[in-house]
């Protein structure tokens, strides 16, 4: 009935980067049958974020002397600008937080300092971030601005799959995600390419559920999206959450590393909340990066290549001196391969 | 290298190796290995602790100071003999806090029977300083030697995992969770006499404090050209340690300990130096074996076996 | 996360004896003793163990030649 093999093996992308991590920490990335490969796909916040937004994140803060506020993955990230990390040893203060609202309190306790919080995430993190810029407006925070750069999944994975040379066979959708926008938004988008899907959550036992229903729906040729993760997820996702990100921020096109620029596939703050917009409050020319040279990172979050196949891998790039952000996230696709890769079932 | 030093340096994982191989061993023109140095019988050790907050569930810096000379002493295999402490403050810091780390330094060291024979202190202005830091050396000396290390041996802890550095978390708030585990600080001055009746069978020890013990097996493995296999369900956790990686997004095996020691010895008399050390620290276990199939660190989980990757930058929770 | 407290939009949660404040600004009916899918401090989602009944409903209706690869 189906006849895959090691030479023509079915292609499934975990599409988040936690899937990717997690998949080789339990190991069961080495359980799987030979005949099936898995690509990563582009859902690392951290690794789809341009370098020009954050490189003009560093040169606002330099210019503007702010205390900036983030998540940890960020702080690593190199660009012609340095980065955060840079950034703290130059004297600036680079906090992280491990919620958004933790931002707001921090502003609060410090009212002498001008904050910044970098607002970056798919789906999940944006309801946090709204709670965020709810509780700044309501305790009257002044001292405290949201640099958006949120990303939107559903238009990156049209994107994605409207790319040609794609040669996918089935998704694996992030749970965590899903648990805000559900699975139906799914639907429209991957039928329309053919593409089955399986929403999958993260311990060893949910990931092998859904790597399992997926490959039923892929050696059967059934392109459905089905949600094996229900006691998170909702036909319609969370109704709240949607209506906390609706409230305060509004699609804009955006750029992704790997994928360009895609219109409406990011968020930024609804022009009401222009006051605690960074960007207006701290305007910087745009500037010109490059991405750092010979780093094949578009292409890994594409998953047109294995961080292996890209040259720096292993020999000029590595964890503690990453050249790309695959490589500074601990979502990262290259990060995993470094750290974990390599090792075969025993 | 950057012009300017990133505190991921200070975190004890692979960027600390770098900095040591590209500036410091060339700036000093030798290679020093090892927590602490034999000069002849004696053993030297001198280390240098800062901690927020100074005063934690658990011990303070002054518990800190003693134990961390103490357990490198022991690592090198040597029966401490005396401390130097020397104290770095920040002008403005109040009194009570210097009063109380120094009672611990009298506590720990009275526990151990070691005494503090010299001592120094600076003040230097506000900002140069987070209100104390503290310097101890200790002197030893040496009464175990350690044989070979080889392929089947197995790898011992004298208790559970991580837990100093869980305790750190909870204690200065940053990411606001809280929990009642204390940080395991304490001396294990006790850990020669237990080993000693088994001395040719020990091969090699260390505490693993930065970086965890994730850090010193890499270390392990790259001195001796062999690999370390952990198994996952055998490691002594906490709960509560367990729940803050968990909810944090860390590795346990990258979180510190400050009153644990990671023994390597003969897999014949693994179960028996367990047993005596389980009269001092209950929750000593085999954690795993020496192998010789890849000079890495690996975990079995669950019937598969993956890497357990080195500290690399800070331990920072991550996002997703 | 299991909800051990309600204070308005906040609650304190805990998982392994860890607690930590959170928020429920994106579940309301969230009650105490309630189990929570937490996100950067934000409860976004009620676990109900119910629910993970369906996927056995899911492989029923996969038909009859369902085979489990892994
Ligand atoms: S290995 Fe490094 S340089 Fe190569 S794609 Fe990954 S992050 Fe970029």
């Amino acid at each position: 009935m189906w006849s895959f093999s090691s030479d023509s093996p079915v292609r499934i992308m975990e599409v988040c980067g936690t899937h990717t991590h997690e998949l080789f920490r339990t190991g069961l990335r080495f359980s799987l049958p030979p005949w099936v490969k898995l690509i990563s796909g582009p859902g690392c916040p951290v690794c789809v974020t341009d370098d020009r937004d954050l490189a003009k994140v560093i040169m606002m803060a330099r210019e503007y002397e702010l205390t900036v506020l983030t998540f940890g993955d960020m702080l690593k990230v190199n660009t012609e600008f340095g980065s955060l990390a840079s950034l703290r040893s130059e004297g600036r203060k680079v906090e992280i937080v491990y919620s958004p609202v933790d931002a707001v309190t921090y502003a609060k306790q410090h009212p002498d300092e001008r904050c910044m919080f970098v607002s970056v995430g798919f789906e999940t993190t944006m309801p946090s971030a709204a709670v965020a810029v709810k509780e700044a407006i309501e305790l009257n925070i002044g001292n405290l601005f949201f640099f958006v750069n949120h990303k939107l999944l559903p238009p990156a994975l049209d994107a994605l799959l409207s790319t040609g040379d794609m040669d996918i066979d089935g998704l694996i959708l992030p749970g965590h995600v899903s648990a805000i926008i559900g699975r139906r938004v799914y639907e429209p988008i991957l039928l329309r390419h053919g593409m089955p899907g399986v929403i999958t959550g993260f311990t060893k036992d949910h990931m092998r559920t859904g790597i399992n229903l997926l490959l039923n729906l892929v050696v059967h040729h059934e392109a459905k999206v089905l949600n094996a993760y229900p006691e998170v997820v909702q036909e319609d996702g969370n109704p709240q959450a949607k209506e906390l990100i609706e409230k305060y921020f509004e699609p804009t096109g955006a750029h992704w590393r790997g994928l360009g620029f895609i219109p409406n596939s990011g968020a930024k703050l609804r022009p009401e909340y222009n006051h605690l917009d960074a960007e207006v409050a701290f305007p910087v020319s745009e500037p010109m990066v490059h991405p750092p040279h010979g780093c094949r990172c578009g292409d890994v979050v594409l998953g047109t290549v294995d961080p292996v196949d890209c040259p720096l891998f292993g020999t000029v790039c590595t964890p503690q001196n990453a050249v790309g952000p695959c490589m500074v996230s601990s979502e990262g696709a290259c990060a995993a391969w470094y750290k974990y890769g390599g090792l075969r079932h025993v | 290298m950057c012009e300017r030093i990133l505190l991921s340096i200070g975190s004890g994982g692979e960027e600390m190796q770098s900095f040591l191989q590209d500036v410091v061993f060339p700036a000093i023109g030798s290679e020093i290995h090892g927590d602490s140095a034999l000069i002849g019988e004696v053993a030297l050790t001198i280390d240098s602790f800062v901690a927020n907050p100074p005063v934690f569930p658990g011990g303070s810096l002054g518990t800190l100071a003693v134990s961390g000379s103490v357990n490198d002493l022991v690592a090198s295999g040597a029966r401490p003999t005396a401390l130097a402490v020397s104290l770095i403050v920040e002008e403005g810091t109040e009194v009570e806090l210097i009063k109380n780390v120094l009672t611990d330094i009298r506590i720990t060291s009275q526990r151990c029977s070691i005494s503090v024979v010299t001592g120094d202190t600076k003040v230097v202005p506000k900002g140069a300083a987070d209100k104390l830091f503290v310097t101890s050396a200790g002197i030893g000396k040496r009464c175990l030697a350690f044989a070979q290390p080889t392929a089947g041996d197995h790898v011992i802890t004298t208790g559970d995992l991580g837990r100093h550095g869980a305790a750190m978390l909870i204690a200065n708030n940053k990411y606001q969770l809280k929990t009642s585990i204390e940080s395991d600080c304490a001396p294990l001055h006790w850990l020669i006499d237990v080993l000693k009746p088994f001395e040719g069978h020990i091969k090699w020890m260390r505490d693993p404090t930065r970086g965890g013990a994730a850090t010193v097996l890499h270390e392990f493995a790259k001195e001796f050209r062999l690999g370390v296999r952990v198994y996952e369900e055998r490691l002594p956790v906490q709960p509560e340690v367990r729940g803050i990686c968990e909810l944090l997004g860390l590795e346990v095996l990258h979180l510190p300990s400050e009153g644990q020691m990671l023994i390597v010895c003969d897999s014949a008399v693994s179960e028996d130096v367990v047993e005596s050390i389980r009269l001092h620290s209950p929750d000593a276990a085999i954690i795993g074996e020496v192998t010789a199939e890849h000079q890495t660190v690996t975990r079995m989980v669950e019937g598969a076996e993956t890497f357990v990757p080195m500290l690399t930058g800070e331990m920072l929770p991550r996002i997703c | 996360m299991k909800i051990l407290e309600i204070n308005g939009k906040k609650a304190i949660a805990e998982f392994l004896n860890v607690q930590r404040e959170i928020r429920l600004d994106a579940v309301p009916h969230a009650k105490v003793g309630d189990h929570v899918m937490v996100h950067a401090g934000l409860a976004i989602s009620l676990i109900s163990s119910e629910e993970a009944l369906d996927i056995q409903n899911m492989w029923k209706e996969l038909g009859e030649d369902v085979e489990l690869f892994i």
